[in-house]
């Protein structure tokens, strides 16, 4: 229940270190510091379309938390991809290239390659979602060594016939050559969508719920903790198989401008 | 859940729609509108799979059992699953062979597991008994509906003998303006002669063989802009998909008395739609009523639409609908509910029975002695789900059989036949667990066209009908109950009289606890239970009086912003009311008496000049000085008020925490507890140091004890959580009682203890990750709900939602809302990361989650990163079967800070998808922000929560009075893509009082309810009392 912070805890996105071989080493590692745990962690690819043809990007999802207790020790800065992190629980403050900022739950802060990443619960506990797209997106300069958003919480759902509900959580914006925007996808219980395409190349992560992803056909099962990435282009199909329960999931979606 | 025996399980909310409920009773003679009410199913019964050899085990190591007989046994499909069969055993006592239980195995062949179905008889069930007296003069008064609006000709009555005459009168005015004879089992609308006028007042009288009640409850007229100043809500059709050749259609948002009409567009051949034309409709719209016929049926693909209006206002029209080709072939068969000797309603569901639903728009009917040449008894068109019907005549003791078809273009084919029960086996009504001070009792499950008796101590006081009965007295007075007294209920059907009675005490059912009998608000949360609930009928309980609401003092007088020179710090301790006076610890370390007439200062503690009570080591707002609200007691030797507060007398003299006795009339102490939160260092982080502290765990007074919980200073470092249970007598430590979170550190207890006599205690828990991290303790009951024996602080049971792994500090710190449920007794609480639960409270096993995302969490499964700080720290309230609370909601998983600014009213027994009953976006508060609201607390369905922005805010329940507007289960989806996204519509409560108190500080504190009048602490360091003007 801590609510003051009186010491701070110095945690670094590291996203060069996101490669197969070091995810192992940096999740140890940073799972023995006191007061910042990984949780858990994906590694994918996404597919581009783009002028000179597929371009694939490597991405990979990290989760942490942080809690407000003495400093830890220090983690080496490695950043080499673009980073997004978002915000899920709890209050941070971040200092990226000498700027501080406090975010909370729902907010987002994009950090470009090299941006050394100073987090600290502000509160008892923060916890961050980091979303690092390698390839050609790792080059990616950025207007400002990081961009911090933020997203208003009044808005509702959006329905378009036969696709899922909508919330646009982030609005599309311009990344070097591509575009990146995030959304909330829902169908509600028991229910399926008619076939469409996001907009781009797309991490799709199961928050709730519990049903079948067909892509371009194919059957998957899905539930709440499922990632999967999808292809620009590619017909999705979502059917939610609780009854009781909304079939959730935060799309992050890219795509080539 | 007998067939034809119908669960209110809650107090009727006026439902925004969807039409797989059953409906109510209609006859095709009737008038165009009636009662349209959900109808809860019964939840089925919790199983637990056993292994065989275990479940013949638990069964022969019964007490007593002597044998067990194998009284059937089916092979085959009994769960539409071969190799199962069903063993039905009774088990007999020694020595008299007296049947004590029967059980039923499901036994799976291939594994030998078993599930055990306990049949458990209800012990308030009772056939015969002690001769009950009837007064045949008495009948009691029915209950007319609120509001009536200026310009309406109708009103609803409900809580009527079915079959009684009913006539409206306005007072003053002996001649009746209007009535009829009541047919339904519920409520009923009733046209008038005369148009209403704003200020004349209203009520009913029910007349029935002969004898005549007294008035109903009184209405004022008021203007319907009173309710709906930006106008008049939209109606809306709920009985989506319609579907051709419908004959009903079921509506939502029309005012109480208003009209409503139905048009059809039918589609024109080369494209397009003809005009308009009006199909069916209403001249007095009710809430319980909410659908009309129509006619002629729909055409396919014909665009239907609403209007509804009152005075000279139209509404908005309503969203369009297209109807849909009828489903191709016969409709399937309906099933009956049971047939009662006696009854003239029956109830028809569709293929399977509750609660599968009826085709929307299908035309019922109903035939004796079945086709062909069954004679049609009865029938009507419904707008979908079970559908109550009339039949005439009543259904005789034996001989007759009863069969069903529903019919949209085409006709079903008959439903299997229904003979009549007998009476003899006409089981007794259920009501609710009456309480002290109740003048009417609430039924719960009855036979659709009952008539219920009341007795107390076996004397006739009450003779109704659905949903309430109201008792009096020999003088027609309102008859209030006594703690203690014995309430009988029977029904009947005609001549048919239940000869199983429902016997119950007056009194809490959770293990007996009794709740506070007064007006008063005695402790945290106004009892043991916490429920937050007002249970005695004060003004408070009038959605007219409420409006009044206004300050009548505060504290300090305005301008004042310190008492005998000390300045007051925010209140985070709520108000206490009791004899007369008020108590309320300050920040600032001082508990304040004041009279509750005036505000003036009676006296304090400690008294001016003395040493404050309060910590030297700060860390948030619960440890500055008194956070824990104070307790009432009574002692033969005088009348304490009980407060936990930091004391830098004791331990250290740093400000350890310890429980402190008063006398309740002087201020003088009575006893001081020893140190009982140990201070003994200010290092922070000290992880050799004791840091514990009281802050917000208010005392609980339980037979003779004083429970404590304790935390620690903002996990400074993090402390291991404790109960502590002291002497109500001397304050002494009780050594043998004795409860620690883990076996290191964590599992903090930083909200108040709730109880029931019977010594059992509940608790919830904080987290236990910051202070472990070598991994969990060996001993680890952090983030959960326990209740343990308070005699020995033994774990009587435990749920643990969040893992030790997924633990990023979701702390338990609501603490636990006891409700004695028609369903059962249930401990409901929320986590800080926004997930609300239901447990049974003598068990433990879970009843629900919501949202219910799945139970308990393990990584991976999509909310790794939202066991969180996110701030749900509240406690909620309980009242009938409703659960108030601030809670994540639908959109947990995706964004938890949704509700910090609403309020969740749960349906605590209801099915996952009918649990949300409304959700609330208080008004005037910021989405999004945490700390937006302080804990709701109730009386009689009217809810009031303290905000942010140091508004007094009142809503009331749609049961209690209509709703504004219609709203969606999941508030993140729009009503206009609700159903069609599987989401349910429900009502959005009205506000009745939106009162700026313009202080400088949050509403963080309950809004006390107490004698008729609100007490408000608030974050600026001043409470407010507030009555009704006059």
């Amino acid at each position: 229940m801590r609510t003051h912070s009186q010491i701070c805890i110095y945690v670094c996105v590291c996203a060069a270190a996101f490669s197969a071989g070091a995810q192992a080493q940096l999740s140890a590692g940073w799972t023995n510091q006191p007061g910042v745990k990984m949780r858990s962690g994906f590694s994918g690819t996404l597919s581009l379309k783009g002028r000179e043809g597929e371009a694939l990007v490597p991405v990979t999802v990290y989760r942490f938390s942080i809690w407000n207790r003495p400093a830890v020790a220090n983690v080496k800065p490695l950043s080499t991809g673009l980073v997004l992190v978002q915000f899920q629980s709890g209050e941070a403050e971040t200092v990226v290239g000498g700027t501080t900022n406090r975010s909370g739950p729902g907010d987002f802060l994009l950090l470009q390659r090299d941006s050394s990443a100073v987090f600290r619960a502000a509160s008892e506990t923060a916890t961050f979602e980091a979303l690092v797209l390698g390839g050609a997106l790792a080059e990616t300069k950025l207007p400002t060594s990081h961009t911090a958003l933020s997203h208003p919480r009044v808005e509702k759902y959006q329905q378009v016939s036969g696709r899922p509900l909508k919330m646009q959580t982030l609005a599309s914006r311009r990344v070097g050559d591509f575009s990146l925007e995030v959304q909330d996808l829902l169908v509600g219980p028991s229910q399926k969508t008619s076939t469409f395409v996001l907009p781009g190349a797309s991490v799709l992560e199961i928050k709730s719920g519990k049903g079948v992803m067909r892509v371009d056909g194919h059957a998957q099962a899905i539930q709440g903790g499922t990632i999967i990435t999808v292809k620009e282009g590619q017909q999705l199909e979502l059917r939610n198989d609780k009854e009781d329960l909304g079939l959730s999931m935060h799309v992050t979606i890219i795509r080539s401008q | 859940m007998k067939s034809a025996f119908y669960s209110r399980s809650e107090k009727g909310v006026a439902s925004c729609g969807e039409s797989a409920h059953a409906k109510k009773f209609l006859k095709l003679n009737f008038p165009t509108l009636r009662p349209h009410k959900r109808v809860q199913p019964i939840p089925p019964v919790q199983m637990s799979l056993l292994d065989k050899n275990v479940a013949f085990r638990q069964l022969l190591t019964l007490a007593n059992v002597m044998e067990w007989r194998l009284i059937t046994l089916k092979p085959g499909n009994l769960l539409d699953r071969s190799g199962m069969y069903v063993m039905g055993l009774r088990v007999l006592t020694r020595p008299a062979g007296r049947v004590v239980s029967t059980a039923v195995l499901l036994c799976m062949v291939a594994t030998m597991g078993c599930r055990h179905f306990p049949k458990r008889r209800d012990p308030h069930v009772h056939k015969g008994g002690p001769p009950l007296v009837d007064n045949t003069n008495l009948v009691s008064p029915p209950t007319l509906g609120r509001p009536i609006y200026a310009c309406s000709k109708g009103v609803e009555v409900k809580d009527f003998i079915p079959g009684a005459r009913i006539d409206i009168f306005i007072q003053g005015n002996p001649t009746p303006i209007g009535g009829g004879v009541s047919q339904t089992s519920w409520g009923q609308p009733f046209d008038t002669s005369v148009t209403f006028d704003v200020g004349q007042v209203v009520y009913a009288v029910q007349t029935y063989e002969g004898a005549k009640s007294p008035p109903s409850n009184l209405v004022p007229v008021t203007s319907y802009t009173d309710d709906y100043p930006s106008g008049l809500p939209t109606p809306r059709i709920t009985s989506i998909p319609l579907l051709e050749c419908g004959r009903a259609i079921a509506f939502a948002g029309a005012l109480p008395g208003a009209w409503v009409s139905v048009f059809s567009e039918n589609p024109q051949a080369g494209g397009g739609f003809a005009a308009p034309v009006q199909i069916g409709g209403t001249d007095n719209a009710q809430p319980d009523s909410s659908y009309v016929f129509v006619d002629p049926a729909f055409v396919r693909g014909a665009r239907i639409s609403l209007l509804s209006g009152i005075c000279t206002v139209t509404s908005a029209p309503s969203d369009t609908v297209i109807v849909q080709a009828a489903p191709p072939g016969k409709p399937p068969t309906p099933k009956m509910d049971k047939v009662y000797e006696g009854t003239q309603i029956v109830t028809v569901w569709g293929p399977g029975g509750n609660p599968h639903p009826l085709l929307n728009g299908a035309t019922i009917d109903v035939f004796d002695n079945p086709m062909p040449g069954g004679n049609h008894v009865g029938g009507q068109p419904t707008p979908g789900g079970g559908q109550q019907v009339g039949i005439d005549p009543a259904a005789p003791a034996s001989g007759n059989h009863y069969n069903a078809t529903q019919k949209l273009c085409e006709t079903s084919d008959p439903s299997s036949t229904v003979s009549v029960t007998p009476c003899r086996d006409v089981p007794a009504p259920i009501i609710r667990q009456p309480m002290p001070g109740d003048t009417e009792i609430d039924v719960t499950q009855y036979v659709p066209g009952a008539r219920i008796t009341v007795y107390v101590n076996n004397n006739e006081v009450g003779d109704g009908g659905p949903p309430a009965i109201n008792m009096i007295d020999g003088s027609g007075n309102p008859r209030p109950l006594a703690d203690g007294e014995v309430v009988t209920v029977v029904q009947r059907m005609g001549d048919c009289k239940s000869q199983w009675r429902y016997v119950i005490t007056v009194g809490s059912t959770i293990n007996g606890t009794t709740v506070p009998t007064s007006g008063d608000w005695p402790m945290f949360r106004n009892g043991t239970l916490r429920d937050g609930q007002q249970h005695r009928l004060t003004a408070l309980g009038d959605p007219y009086t409420v409006r009044k609401l206004k300050v009548k003092w505060q504290f300090p007088p305005p301008g004042q912003h310190s008492v005998g020179g000390v300045t007051l710090r925010g209140f985070r301790a709520s108000p206490m009311v009791h004899g007369g006076k008020v108590y309320l610890g300050n920040g600032n370390g001082f508990l304040y008496a004041l009279d509750e007439n005036s505000g003036a200062l009676l006296w304090q503690y400690p008294p001016s000049g003395g040493q404050a009570l309060t910590s030297q080591f700060v860390s948030n707002p619960s440890s500055y000085g008194i956070a824990s609200s104070a307790a009432f007691a009574s002692l033969d030797r005088g009348d304490l008020v009980i407060i936990g507060a930091p004391d830098q007398r004791v331990g250290k003299g740093l400000g350890s925490g310890r429980l402190i006795a008063l006398r309740a009339d002087t201020g003088a102490e009575f006893w001081l507890s020893p140190e009982i939160a140990v201070l003994d260092g200010l290092t922070p982080d000290s992880l050799t140091e004791r840091h514990e502290q009281i802050g917000y765990s208010s005392p609980l007074v339980l037979s003779n004890r004083v429970y404590i919980g304790m935390a620690d200073h903002g996990d400074n470092p993090i402390q291991n959580g404790r109960v502590a249970a002291v002497s109500l007598f001397d304050g002494s430590v009780e050594a043998g009682f004795n409860y620690h979170s883990t076996s290191t550190r964590g599992g903090g207890i930083w909200s108040s203890v709730a109880g029931a006599s019977g010594q059992s205690v509940y608790i919830t828990t904080g987290n236990a990750e910051d202070g472990n991290l070598g991994g969990a303790p060996a001993v680890n009951h952090s983030l959960s709900m326990l209740r343990l024996d308070g005699f020995t602080g033994n774990i009587n049971w435990e749920i643990q939602p969040v893992p030790f792994s997924m633990d990023n500090d979701p702390d338990w710190a609501s603490g636990v809302t006891l409700s004695a449920s028609a369903g059962g007794d249930i401990a409901l609480g929320t986590m800080k990361d926004g997930w609300a639960y239901a447990v049974k409270a003598h068990g433990g096993g879970l009843v629900w989650q919501f949202p219910p995302t799945g139970f308990p969490f393990h990584p991976g499964d999509g909310t790794d990163l939202l066991h969180g700080d996110t701030r749900y720290l509240i406690p909620g309230a309980a009242w009938n079967d409703v659960f108030f609370v601030t809670a994540a909601g639908a959109s947990v998983t995706t964004d938890q800070t949704r509700g910090y600014n609403r309020v969740h009213a749960l349906n605590v027994f209801a099915s996952e998808q009918d649990r949300v009953r409304w959700v609330l976006e208080v008004p005037g508060t910021s989405p999004g922000m945490r700390y937006q609201l302080g804990p709701p607390t109730v009386t009689q369905g009217i809810v009031f929560v303290g905000t942010a922005q140091s508004h007094l805010i009142a809503v009331a329940d749609p049961s209690v009075y209509p709703a504004a507007d219609c709203g969606c289960s999941n508030p993140d989806v729009s009503v206009k893509d609700c159903l069609a996204n599987g989401y349910k519509l429900v009502p959005k409560p009205i506000i009745l009082l939106d009162l700026n108190l313009s202080d400088p500080g949050s509403i963080l504190t309950e809004p006390v309810l107490a004698d008729g009048r609100v007490f408000v602490a608030t974050d600026g360091g001043t409470i407010y009392m507030l009555e009704p003007a006059p």
